[in-house]
């Protein structure tokens, strides 16, 4: 196992997370949680819990990386895209659970569909171009 | 890839997860989640095929990564690494 390389890509992939979180559900579904607010944290709870947002980015981005390093292990951004597939739609498994339990909208359910699917697409391919193995670097 | 044999760790690990999480979330944390109404559908309004639906999906894709990925064996830490 290439451990600087593998650290690189989870340190991308932890960057990439945060800043797409940042724009999807900070700026382009704000609307949609401002119209279901009683069901969020206010603005100073949210903000008092960023610190445990962070850690669940990175723990998220560690396991992420973790297993393309350690199971799939190819220098390729389309294997490392295809992977982040499988993942979204895994995650999408787990929204699907959350909408069948709380009184989500349909088009927040729909747009965290996209928003996993194209987030772990995207970090599966910049994974997988980061990370190469001992051998091959 | 055995397609037999995939099916049945498929079958088992959903299952599994419906038991569980029925057992966890629907017993265990029953009185939790009742403090916290408002932020769940009330009972009548659980769109229970749906909740098969995710848990066949997520059951699914975890049993095809770990087909796909966990073939040296090694035990729980050949699994871990």
């Amino acid at each position: 196992m290439n451990h600087k390389r593998g650290f690189l890509a989870f340190i991308v992939a932890f960057a990439f997370m945060f800043f797409f979180g940042f724009v999807w559900h900070g700026m382009l579904m704000k609307p949609m949680y401002l119209a279901t607010a009683s069901m969020w944290r206010p603005e100073t709870d949210f903000n008092s819990h960023f610190p445990i947002l962070i850690l669940g980015h990175a723990i998220v981005a560690f396991a992420f990386t973790g297993l393309y390093v350690s199971k799939v292990g190819i220098n390729s951004a389309g294997v490392g895209f295809g992977y982040g597939i499988v993942i979204g739609i895994f995650a999408c498994g787990v929204n699907v659970i959350r909408f069948a339990v709380e009184p989500l909208t349909t088009n927040i359910l729909l747009m965290w569909f996209a928003a996993d699917l194209i987030c772990f697409a995207i970090m599966g391919a910049l994974v997988g171009a980061i990370y190469k193995p001992l051998n091959a670097a | 890839m055995n397609l037999k044999k995939f099916f049945i760790a498929f079958i088992a690990a959903f299952v599994f997860v419906f038991v569980y999480e029925w057992v966890f979330h629907g017993i265990i944390l029953k009185d939790s989640y009742a403090q916290m109404s408002a932020l769940m559908r009330p009972q009548a309004e659980v769109n229970f095929p749906l909740l098969i639906v995710g848990q066949l999906v997520g059951a699914f894709f975890f049993t095809m990564i770990f087909v796909r990925g966990f073939g040296s064996g090694g035990g729980v830490a050949g699994g871990f690494r």
